[in-house]
C-alpha cells in the first residue's frame, strides 16, 4: 500500500474544497446544502483515500469509457 | 381461468394463451388496466398509465393473430417501464420534479421499441428514486412506492416502482436500470427476479443516464423464463448508444435449461461479511440445491466498491452541472447534497478509480478462468421499514442508503451479467436475494443457474399480500 495516500479530508477541507471547486466551476452551492455537501465530500475523501492507497503501475490504464 | 387471474402466470404463459387465442390481446390489457386501478394506490408504483396506447397496442396484437400472423414471442404481454424510459408523449421525469417540465419525449426508448415489435403492451411508467441515485425506492416528489409484502417497508431503489409492480402482479414484466444495484436491489426487497446483464449488451437509447460509465437497462420478471424472453426481445445492435459493445447478440431463452458441467463456487471474503440475519442463509441454500462447495474470493471487493462510489458520484454530478447551476433546490433532499458534492470532486480521485476498476477487471477475469457461475447475496439486509436512516454493519450504526449496495457495487463497476433471485424469506419473512454472478458476455450461463434454482424450488417469488 501507498505510504503517501491521502488521508480523509476534515470538515474543514472539505468545505475549503466545496468553495474553491465551486468557483472553479461555477456551481454555487446554496446555502441550506452546504453542510450536506460537506458530509458527501467528506465520505468520498474516504473513499478516494482507499482507492488511492492500492498500489497501481503505469500501464494500469484507466477503464476504457471511450472508443474511437 | 379468468383473465384476471391469468395475470398472475408470469409473461410467458400469457404470450402463450393470447397466441393461442384463448384470451384476446385486449381482454389482457382491460383485466391489467382494472388490476392497476384497483392496486396501485397501496403500492405507489405507477406515476403514469398509458391506457389508450395499451388498448391500441392490443388491439394490434388482436388483429395480428386474427390475419393469421406473428405478433412476436411477448404477444399481450402488459410491461411497464421505470419512469426515466422515454415514452412517446411523456415528459421523462427520471423521477425528478425538474423532469416533469421536459417536453413529452418525441419517441419511445429503443428497449420499449424492442418489446413492442415483440407484441408486448406498454401500460405505464413506474416510480424510482430521483435521477437514480438511490436504493430505497423512496422520491420526495411523488412518495415512495411500497414493498408488496409489507407497504410500510421499502421496495428498494431505484427501480423501485418495477420491483413493486411485478410483485404485487400489477404487471408481469417490467423494466428498470441498474448503475450500482438498481434493478438487483429492488428485486430482492420485492422477491423477484431481476437481470442485470452485461454493460454495453443492451442499448440504453432513450433511456436517461446517471453515471454513463456504469447505467445498465434489463427487466424484472416472475420466473427465469421470462427475464430471458425480454433480454431476448431487447438485443440487438443500435447505434444511439455508444456504449454498446461490438458483439454477437445470442438470443437464450432455448439454452438455458440445462447448468450441468458449469464450474460453481460461492463468494466468500466480502460477500460472507456484514450480512443481516437470513441473508447468507439464502445463499447457502442455493449453494446447496446445487452441490456447490467452492468458494472465491474476487480479490479487493471492498476497495471495488469504493471505486464504484467515486465513479457514480463524481460521473452523475458532472451529468447535472447545468441543473444543479440552475435549480439546485428542486431536487430531492436524498439526492442533492450528493450530486452537488459529486460534481466538486477532484479529477485525480476519479482517474484513480478508474485506474484500479481496469485492474479489478483484470483480477477478476482470471477469476473466471476456473469458474463459470458465482453465488453471492444481493443485500445486506431485507426490506428496510420506509424512512430509516441507519443500518448496522460490522458492529458500526452507518448511513442505510449507500449501504444497501454492499454486495452488488463491486460486480456492476466492472460490468457482470448477475441475475438476483429470490432465494427465500428472512427471519422477519421478508424476501431475501441471491445474486448469480458469470463472466462477462455469458448471460446464458447466469440464467441456466437461476433457472436451475427455479427448477429445485429455492428460487421462487413468494407469495405477497397484494
Amino acid at each position: 500500500m501507498s505510504e503517501t495516500a491521502p488521508k480523509p479530508l476534515t470538515e474543514a477541507e472539505a468545505e475549503a474544497l466545496m468553495h474553491a471547486a465551486a468557483r472553479a466551476l461555477s456551481l454555487p452551492i446554496p446555502e441550506p446544502c452546504h453542510a450536506g455537501t460537506i458530509a458527501n465530500i467528506v465520505a468520498a475523501s474516504t473513499a478516494a483515500a482507499f482507492v488511492l492507497s492500492f498500489p497501481l503501475g503505469d500501464t494500469d490504464e484507466p477503464a476504457p469509457v471511450f472508443r474511437a | 381461468m379468468s383473465t384476471d387471474s391469468l395475470l398472475d402466470a408470469d409473461a410467458v404463459a400469457i404470450a402463450a394463451a393470447v397466441r393461442a387465442r384463448n384470451v384476446t390481446a385486449r381482454a389482457v390489457a382491460e383485466a391489467t388496466l382494472a388490476r392497476i386501478a384497483s392496486r396501485n394506490a397501496a403500492l405507489n408504483a405507477f406515476t403514469d398509465v398509458t391506457a389508450a396506447r395499451a388498448l391500441d397496442a392490443a388491439a394490434r396484437v388482436d388483429r395480428i393473430l386474427a390475419a393469421g400472423g406473428d405478433p412476436g414471442a411477448l404477444a399481450g404481454v402488459p410491461y411497464a417501464v421505470k419512469n426515466l424510459f422515454d415514452i412517446s408523449g411523456l415528459p421523462t421525469r427520471a423521477g425528478s420534479r425538474i423532469g416533469r417540465d421536459n417536453p413529452p419525449a418525441a419517441r419511445d426508448a429503443t428497449a420499449i421499441r424492442r418489446l413492442d415489435s415483440a407484441g408486448a403492451v406498454l401500460v405505464g411508467a413506474l416510480n424510482m428514486g430521483e435521477y437514480a441515485y438511490d436504493f430505497t425506492g423512496e422520491n420526495a416528489h411523488d412518495q415512495p412506492s411500497r414493498n408488496p409484502h409489507d407497504p410500510a417497508r421499502m421496495s428498494g431503489g431505484s427501480s423501485g416502482g418495477s420491483g413493486a409492480a411485478v410483485a404485487g402482479r400489477l404487471v408481469p414484466l417490467a423494466l428498470g436500470t441498474d448503475t450500482n444495484g438498481s434493478i438487483r436491489v429492488p428485486a430482492a426487497f420485492c422477491g423477484v427476479f431481476g437481470l442485470k446483464p452485461t454493460y454495453g449488451r443492451l442499448s440504453r437509447a432513450g433511456a436517461m443516464l446517471f453515471a454513463a460509465s456504469l447505467d445498465h437497462i434489463g427487466p424484472l420478471a416472475r420466473s427465469v423464463r421470462d427475464l430471458a424472453a425480454a433480454y431476448d426481445a431487447m438485443l440487438g445492435r443500435d447505434g444511439e448508444d455508444p456504449a454498446q459493445a461490438e458483439i454477437e447478440s445470442v438470443p437464450v431463452s432455448d439454452r438455458i435449461a440445462n447448468a450441468s458441467g458449469l464450474r460453481l463456487a460461492v463468494a466468500s471474503g466480502h460477500f460472507r461479511e456484514n450480512a443481516a440475519p437470513g441473508v447468507l442463509e439464502a445463499v447457502d441454500r442455493a449453494a446447496l440445491a446445487l452441490g456447490v462447495t467452492r468458494e472465491v474470493v474476487l480479490p479487493e471487493a471492498s476497495r471495488a466498491r469504493a471505486a464504484a462510489f467515486l465513479i457514480t458520484t463524481i460521473e452523475g454530478g458532472n451529468l447535472h452541472l447545468e441543473r444543479l447551476r440552475a435549480r439546485a433546490m428542486d431536487y430531492d433532499p436524498a439526492t442533492r447534497d450528493r450530486f452537488l458534492a459529486g460534481a466538486l470532486l477532484p479529477a485525480g480521485w476519479y482517474l484513480a478509480a478508474q485506474r484500479f476498476r481496469a485492474w479489478y477487471r483484470r483480477a477478476v477475469l482470471a477469476l473466471f478462468e476456473t469458474v463459470d457461475v458465482i453465488l453471492a447475496p444481493a443485500t445486506p439486509l431485507p426490506a428496510p421499514p420506509i424512512g430509516t436512516q441507519t443500518m448496522t454493519l460490522g458492529g458500526a450504526t452507518v448511513p442505510l442508503r449507500p449501504n444497501i449496495g454492499l454486495y452488488t457495487q463491486p460486480l456492476s463497476l466492472i460490468g457482470l451479467p448477475v441475475v438476483c433471485v429470490p432465494g427465500g424469506l428472512s427471519p422477519e419473512g421478508l424476501p431475501v436475494g441471491v445474486q448469480v454472478i458469470a463472466a462477462p458476455w455469458q448471460e446464458e450461463k447466469a440464467l441456466a443457474v437461476a433457472a436451475a434454482l427455479e427448477r429445485e424450488g429455492v428460487a421462487r417469488c413468494p407469495e405477497a399480500w397484494a
